[in-house]
């Protein structure tokens, strides 16, 4: 079961790894600003999610306060990056 | 240390792989779809989807092994929840304050009313909307 479970695992990175490809494919190629923090965001949540892998198939608690601050990092980032894209002007009010 | 041969490794472990592949879904969604506001729709979900699995699978882990590492993990998911929605509804906002065009294979108009449209060059304006017809965004 341990081969089988190294084997899940090993598959997930290789599909967030191509993920992350497919989404800096479209970070060269976005026509507009918003896809490329867009793809700033994915790829920085691909990578917490990479990160939790990592954690989970080998040491068990290396890399977990990395993950967080990341997620928190370019969630954040990614809120900051919008309002001022929006120049603080929102249609909502 | 962490052995996986355990039942609950296996069950982290398919957790894992369904949320990565929510995350390659997301992936090619962002590549492929037409305009920005289709695809902002595709990776946004696919993360609120597939790093609470993630995180879900590392606290499995982390509760098996008698870590206390758990409630990172836990504040990963709430955290992902909460943030997530909230970038993609702003990015949206400033899209629409931006007039980004969507595509031209949209039927309707958005639901949003533009308080000012920055960078657009005196368009046709007719009962279209401000996202009528365009051919490139």
């Amino acid at each position: 079961m341990e081969a089988a479970v190294g084997i899940l695992y090993q598959a997930s990175q290789l599909m967030l790894l191509v993920a992350i490809v497919l989404i800096l494919y479209r970070l060269s190629l976005g026509p507009s600003i918003f896809d490329r923090v867009v793809a700033f965001e994915t790829i920085g949540l691909a990578v917490v999610g990479y990160l939790l892998l990592e954690s989970n198939a080998t040491v068990g608690r290396l890399y977990t306060d990395a993950a967080l601050g990341l997620a928190l990092f370019s969630v954040a980032g990614t809120i900051f990056l919008g309002y001022f894209l929006g120049r603080g002007e929102f249609p909502d009010e | 240390m962490n052995d996986l041969s355990t039942p609950l490794a296996l069950v982290a472990a398919i957790a894992a792989l369904v949320g990565s592949f929510f995350f390659l879904a997301g992936a090619i969604g962002f590549v492929r779809l037409p305009d920005f506001y289709t695809r902002i729709h595709a990776p946004t979900k696919a993360a609120s989807l597939g790093i609470p699995l993630m995180a879900f699978a590392s606290m499995l882990v982390h509760l098996g092994a008698g870590f206390d590492m758990w409630i990172e993990d836990a504040l990963i998911i709430l955290f992902v929840f909460l943030a997530g929605p909230v970038s993609t509804q702003v990015l949206v906002w400033a899209a629409v304050a931006r007039n980004i065009r969507s595509s031209s294979e949209t039927v309707g108009q958005s639901v949003f009313r533009p308080i000012e449209l920055v960078d657009v060059e005196e368009g046709p304006t007719d009962d279209v909307g401000p996202h009528g017809t365009s051919a490139e965004s």
